[in-house]
């Protein structure tokens, strides 16, 4: 286990500040640039030093050791394979400067399941982003570390083989038990790898939890822009249970005289051309403002004088009720639809 | 209009280079072959330039050793005085040669601080290989230092940053990584040195007249037999320093420069 006790550090204008989490599993660093993501990678890889806090690994305070003692594996964000060897040459390294036994076929065995058999004797220039990745992790992986920190380890891959690589780091994840930070920017990413994602935002946490929760209830109205929200609704209370927005009434867990920011995921607001009986309670009529075809869903605006509203929903549907631009319809949601946010 | 602007440029260009090429033409080709053969068959002019070439060899290797590290420390480490540390590297480049071989000769000689220092192990440096090399070092370092502080810049830092992750320590990880990669600017660096050290004369002059370098037995020549006696010494010399640029060069660029890639 990792864990990142209070863990801060001031750069200039940037800080850290009070970081505290701690990891088993495949953890994604989710968060903007700028957010801190790679100081914090800085700081638990050893390259830099911390002002405050500590770095357990396995129980072992490691907070003042030298980044060669850590036994913490980093692979860095285009891999950084050493461009004066070639693809053994950098396997080879980390076992040459531990001075262990090097096993060629060993590492050859190694280089065949992760799918580099075919380019150990080339030249690490002219190699696919994705090649040098998982080169660069396999030569990570040599060191035998007792934790491992992503560094963006897609963004210097090509959109179209970026796919494969989430495969194989899905793979690679299934097979190693050590502790992993994969740090990254991008949400799509993080909800497919990860078993729990630490939300960054301006050197503070500003949320953890598992993808799902992530994705469904995000605490800070940063989170809910971060992770693409569609819907944040800031609702008036008028009654326990009532808000209002504009003139428009709205079912929520909230009290009276209160003031509450909502969100509501695209998909939980279905679309009706007329009310019906249903355990959801809001039905709010709207006009339809545009329909977007997305391929594997459909977006439609909904707007009234007091709100917008986006729903997702299938082409089938779309299809079905013949929706058109402009036209009038429910917006359906259940209260419990609707998550808070601070 | 663009065309004239072009036309000047490559006249100016063209004085340039004439103005370079010309003199060290003139030599080459209006030395008579006879003169050039005596001075091939003479003992002291051969032993001069081959004393010109060892010192300059000796004095671009120890510089290698001490330069390095400089060089090293500039380029990757912050500390008090940097700045001013790198304007001391420069103010070989920026006096006159002949008040740097005064300034050694007050250092390095009988008299001197670590000249006296030195005599107690019978080192001497006034009038021995010893001063030539010194000369030789003051006045070329700074080219070798220079280029393998760019060199170390600009590697690119993730190189490092992998290289520690991956369990080396600093000596590991200079001697793996930083010393392959910036291999060629220091091998740059150090053409450069000896190039400037075997021209010097400067320095030398004042601080060991004798054993006599090339630089010193021409300008003897020169100004007790006159041009005619100084030419072929002249010719020997130009000749052989650049056929080992030129080979020195070659090899150079022959090797891979990591960063372009």
């Amino acid at each position: 286990m990792l864990e990142i006790n209070n863990l801060s550090l001031e750069v200039g204008e940037f800080s850290l500040q009070d970081i505290n989490f701690s990891v088993t599993d495949y953890t994604v660093v989710l968060g903007p640039t700028g957010s801190g993501k790679s100081l914090l990678v800085e700081v638990i890889s050893g390259l830099r030093k911390i002002d405050s806090g500590s770095i357990i690994l396995n129980n072992e305070d490691i907070t003042n050791y030298d980044v060669n003692k850590r036994k913490i594996g980093v692979l860095l964000q285009d891999g950084a394979l050493f461009p004066h060897m070639n693809v053994m040459e950098n396997l080879k390294f980390p076992l040459k400067i531990a001075k262990r036994q090097i096993d060629t076929y060993e590492i050859e065995n190694l280089a065949d399941e992760f799918g580099i058999s075919h380019l150990l004797n080339r030249t690490c220039q002219n190699l696919s982003g994705g090649e040098k990745q998982r080169i660069a992790l396999l030569r990570t992986m040599l060191t035998k570390p007792d934790a491992l920190l992503l560094d963006e380890p897609l963004t210097a891959i090509d959109p179209s083989k970026k796919y494969q690589m989430q495969i194989f780091l899905k793979h690679f994840k299934s097979r190693s038990n050590i502790p992993v930070i994969h740090v990254t920017h991008d949400f799509e990413e993080a909800y497919f790898l990860s078993d729990h994602i630490v939300v960054l935002n301006n050197g503070n946490v500003e949320q953890i939890g598992k993808p799902k929760d992530i994705f469904r209830h995000p605490k800070s109205l940063f989170v809910a822009n971060f992770v693409q929200m569609e819907n944040i609704l800031k609702v008036k209370g008028i009654e326990e249970g009532q808000g209002i927005i504009g003139n428009s009434k709205i079912f929520c867990h909230i009290d009276k005289g209160k003031e509450k920011m909502f969100v509501i995921r695209a998909d939980e607001i279905i679309i009706a051309d007329r009310r019906f009986k249903s355990s959801a309670r809001n039905f709010i009529k709207m006009n339809i403002k545009n329909i977007y075809d997305k391929g594997n869903q459909v977006l439609v605006e909904l707007e009234n004088n007091d709100m917008f509203l986006i729903s997702a929903i299938t082409r089938y549907s779309l299809e079905r009720m013949a929706l058109k631009k402009g036209e009038e319809v429910f917006a359906v949601f259940k209260v419990n639809s609707m998550h808070s946010i601070l | 209009m663009k065309n004239f602007k072009l036309l000047l440029f490559i006249a100016l260009g063209l004085i340039g280079v004439s103005f370079l090429i010309i003199p060290i033409l003139s030599i080459l080709l209006g030395t008579p072959l006879a003169d050039i053969k005596t001075a091939i068959l003479s003992k002291e002019v051969v032993n001069s330039i081959i004393l010109t070439l060892f010192s300059g060899l000796i004095s671009t290797i120890i510089g290698i050793v001490i330069g390095i590290p400089i060089a090293y420390l500039i380029a990757f480490k912050d500390f008090k005085g940097k700045g001013l540390l790198e304007s001391i590297i420069d103010i070989p480049v920026m006096i006159p040669h002949t008040a740097a071989g005064i300034a050694l000769l007050s250092v390095f000689g009988t008299r001197g601080l670590l000249g006296n220092m030195f005599s107690v192990f019978g080192i001497k440096f006034v009038g021995t290989i010893g001063g030539i090399i010194i000369g030789m070092m003051f006045v070329s370092i700074t080219y070798l230092i220079n280029a393998s502080k760019e060199g170390f810049k600009s590697i690119d830092r993730k190189y490092i940053k992998a290289s520690m992750t991956l369990g080396a320590n600093e000596f590991g990880t200079f001697f793996h990584i930083i010393l392959p990669l910036s291999f060629k600017d220091i091998i740059s660096g150090s053409i450069m040195s000896w190039a400037r050290a075997i021209s010097e004369f400067g320095a030398i002059v004042i601080l060991a007249y004798h054993p006599m370098i090339a630089p010193v037995l021409i300008y003897e020549r020169f100004s007790t037999y006159g041009l005619k006696y100084s030419r072929p010494v002249v010719f020997l010399i130009i000749t052989i320093s650049l056929i080992i640029f030129i080979i020195l060069r070659l090899i150079s660029n022959k090797m891979k420069n990591f960063r372009d890639k």
